[in-house]
């Protein structure tokens, strides 16, 4: 008889207010093994991972280690169990040495006293059970990015983890540093740990592997094993043509717009001619190594790219929200940095980030969600009352089959509807430029597609939108044209026929792979 | 929590300030149930109610203040020594008050909204700043002789039977509730105080929008500060420090009553009124002096969690 599974979740629900985080979310994984995790984001891949790593209460379904279920109240549960994860974000405590981040939490003691001998010892082996090369007493300052990583990992193995949960790992680190990374954690698999690894780069994912759990819309919809593990096979569990029925085609922009004889490249052609209503040159920043992009009146212009690529610093700088290293945008003729999101505002961009609760004040009700940003025509001689508020949001509202919300704080409506009002802010504040992070995450089938025909009625009524989206689907769905960012530059733009969520994810792979 | 304990709880503290007038009443109905005694209580109340509607401004844009007492006090004393010792008129004397107190409130401002200093570090530092600047004026004395008459007047003056301090804390709430609720700035000031990243990416200017609610913070405290120079008929050292934490108890007690969940000046005059309506009710019950900070440190914890586990079952 075979092992029980290291780490087993069956029957997984976690909701977040009325909205399914996930439904049915099943994991098993395998002693001293990796297991890999993907799904388009907004899947519940995070929730799920959370859930075994005790940092959420599933509100129904099992979690079980080693073929015992518990119930796990809290991380520090979770690691009691055997679990450690280690978060995309998470990073090293800057001023400590490496050995006292590996230890921190679990610094081994006399009388409340840290014994500093055995804590070295402890680390030097931890670390090199997964033939790590770091003087434990360096400071973690000095490390490069994927040391840094380490130090994580070897931190999550130290308290003793018999099951580390690993979250995009890679994501931030350039490709020889990733290598590196990845040869530590197959050696902490050589050590018996088993490992729950999430990752949107595939190739990954098809090395190291020996099973794969699909997650699409909050459910576990498929498990696949050993050879049966390829990058085509992932890209065709994650891109089903059942999600594409769901996102508006690039057809029905022209149907949307009256006419249905706009061919492709017709409409391609088309907004060729428009003027430009926004010019980024040789912008840069933390993650971006000089961008050069035109956005034409009437176009959609999607980005795409992996973590770390600078896509959503590109959308920051266009909005304002953070300004550029270099370059600038031109608006109007005149070569811009904008400081404040204020001042793309005045040029006529307004932007959306991906986490709603950035965007929206969940504590105020609706109509000033919605009349936030400009207020001129709301106020009289200076003055604001809650009355020619309500009108002045009425029309709106109205549109968004909302009016009966309107003094509901932000925060009561599901996140279909929020992204609905936020979205009518940027309409109401009359910009040319809309711009767009990830729009429709974490919003069910028809709130993204009302989203969605939002979109391209703004493309229709002449103004720009950018747009960019986890999900390559809605990518090539909605947008005329999508630009590939790799390491900060674009390094391919796809539009016409050529763009497919096929092509969009194998050019984003290859170019990624493609060495500097 | 069920809905029915929970609307009950939402109105707990203006039904806790009737029980606790009704007890008064109940026990000292010959002192208490006078108009005098409403008469002291809204007297009394008046430098402390301008000066927390001043901070009330800047807890809604969701910073603290520290120094707002010390600048009250600075105020009060540019005013008196600009009139005694400088021999500068009434009027000309009370705005160079206004202008250092608005220049201390820019600094506020400035080091929080712009030099991204922690608010209670940098206020905390100006306020110690200003005390300074204080006591280097005045050589830390006293001062009664050579005060205009007509300053006096300012506090002395009766209307309809009540002090012009009172009107003038009355009109400053009205002024800055007014001011938060009906017009574009005021509601820039709630915007950025729920949410400063949204309300950026909104389009609001926030640093701008707190460096405004810290100046009107120091505005207020001019005035509190020139009213309790006026009131006392005197200059006496560090007199604003004193503001400072019952401005807090009444702002944070106002807002545990507020049913929209905000700081809001008529709110906290509310609160201004509970305590001293308490404090001087207490005087009178003859009870010592440590059950009132007693009594009154445990109504504010009290208010302000019944509050908080209210609105988070809402």
């Amino acid at each position: 008889m075979s092992p029980p599974p290291a780490l087993l979740l069956e029957g997984i629900v976690k909701r977040f207010g009325g909205a399914y985080a996930l439904r049915d979310g099943h994991l098993r994984v395998e002693p001293g093994t990796i297991h890999g995790v993907v799904g388009p984001n907004g899947a519940g891949k995070s929730t799920l991972l959370r859930v075994g790593a005790g940092q959420l209460l599933p509100d129904a379904g099992t979690v079980a280690v080693d073929g015992v279920a518990v119930t796990l109240r809290g991380p520090r549960a979770a690691l009691n169990a055997g679990i450690a994860m280690m978060p995309q974000e998470q990073t090293v405590v800057p001023g400590l040495s490496v050995e006292e981040n590996v230890a921190l939490g679990h610094e081994p003691s006399r009388l409340g006293v840290v014994r500093r001998g055995v804590r070295r010892e402890r680390v030097r082996a931890t670390l090199e059970r997964i033939g790590v090369a770091i003087d434990p007493r360096a400071p973690v300052d000095g490390l490069a990015a994927a040391e840094q990583r380490m130090t994580m990992l070897a931190r999550a193995l130290y308290s003793g983890a018999r099951v580390l949960v690993l979250d995009e790992p890679t994501a931030a680190l350039r490709r020889e540093d990733a290598e590196r990374l990845l040869e530590t954690v197959t050696a902490a698999r050589d050590a018996g740990t088993a490992i729950v690894y999430v990752s949107h780069r595939f190739a990954e994912i098809e090395r190291l592997c020996s099973a794969v759990t699909v997650l699409r819309d909050g459910a576990t919809v498929d498990r696949l094993e050993g050879d049966a593990i390829t990058a085509d096979a992932l890209v065709r569990a994650v891109v089903t043509e059942g999600a594409l029925d769901e996102v508006v085609r690039p057809r029905s922009r022209s149907a949307v717009g009256g006419a249905s004889l706009h061919a492709e490249s017709d409409a391609v052609g088309r907004s060729a001619d428009r003027p430009v209503a926004a010019r980024l040159r040789g912008v840069t920043g933390r993650e971006l190594h000089g961008v050069d992009l035109d956005v034409r009146a009437g176009e959609i212009v999607g980005v795409c790219g992996l973590t770390g690529s600078g896509v959503t610093e590109l959308l920051e700088v266009l909005g304002g929200v953070i300004g550029p290293g270099a370059g600038n945008v031109t608006v109007g003729g005149v070569a811009r940095r904008f400081r404040e999101p204020h001042d793309a505002l005045r040029r006529g961009i307004a932007f959306l980030p991906a986490e709603r609760s950035r965007a929206g004040m969940l504590d105020r009700p609706v109509r000033e969600n919605l009349l936030v940003a400009g207020m001129r025509d709301v106020a009289v001689r200076g003055f604001v009352t809650n009355r020619r508020e309500r009108r002045a949001a009425r029309p709106a509202l109205e549109a968004l089959g909302l009016a009966d919300r309107a003094d509901d704080p932000l925060g009561a409506l599901s996140g279909g509807n929020r992204q609905k009002v936020l979205l009518g802010r940027c309409v109401r504040a009359d910009a040319q430029v809309v711009v767009l992070d990830d729009p429709t995450v974490g919003v069910d089938v028809a709130a993204r597609q009302e989203i969605h025909r939002t979109i391209v009625a703004l493309a229709d009524e002449g103004r720009a939108v950018v747009v960019a989206a986890s999900e390559v689907e809605e990518l090539a769905a909605v947008a005329d044209r999508v630009v590939v960012l790799v390491r900060g530059r674009v390094a391919a733009e796809l539009s016409g026929a050529a763009l497919t969520p096929e092509t969009l994810v194998e050019r984003v792979t290859v170019e990624t792979a493609r060495p500097t | 929590m069920t809905n029915a304990l929970g609307s009950v709880l939402r109105y707990a503290v203006f039904g806790a300030f009737v029980l606790m007038v009704a007890v008064f009443v109940a026990l000292r109905p010959d002192e208490f149930a006078q108009i005098s005694t409403l008469r002291s209580i809204l007297d009394d109340a008046a430098v402390l109610a301008v000066a927390a509607a001043g901070l009330t401004v800047i807890l809604a844009v969701g910073e603290f203040d520290l120094s707002f007492g010390s600048i009250a006090g600075f105020a009060g004393a540019v005013a008196v020594y600009a009139m005694v010792t400088l021999g500068i008129p009434i009027v000309p004397a009370l705005l160079l008050a206004v202008v250092a107190a608005l220049l201390a409130g820019g600094v506020n401002g400035g080091l929080v909204a712009y030099g991204r200093v922690p608010a209670l570090i940098g206020t905390l530092a100006v306020g110690s700043v200003v005390l300074g600047l204080e006591r280097a004026l005045m050589d830390d004395k006293t001062v009664y002789d050579g005060i205009p008459r007509g300053f006096l007047t300012i506090t002395e003056s009766e209307l309809l039977g009540l002090p012009l301090t009172v009107y003038i804390s009355l009109v400053v709430v009205a002024a800055v509730g007014a001011f938060l609720s009906f017009t574009v700035p005021g509601r820039r000031i709630y915007a950025t105080g729920s949410g400063e990243d949204a309300a950026r990416i909104s389009g609001i200017r926030t640093k701008r929008v707190r460096m405004m609610a810290f100046a009107i913070g120091a505005l207020c405290a001019a005035i509190a500060g020139v009213l309790l120079m006026s009131r006392g008929a005197s200059y006496y050292p560090s007199a604003g420090v004193g503001l400072l934490l019952p401005a807090y108890s009444a702002c944070f007690l106002g807002w545990s009553a507020a049913s929209s969940g905000r700081f809001h000046p008529v709110y906290t005059y509310f609160g201004v009124i509970f305590m001293g309506t308490m404090a001087t009710g207490l005087i009178m019950l003859q009870v010592a002096s440590w059950v009132t900070d007693l009594v009154q440190g445990l109504v504010l914890g009290i208010a302000v969690l019944v509050a908080r586990s209210v609105r988070r079952t809402a």
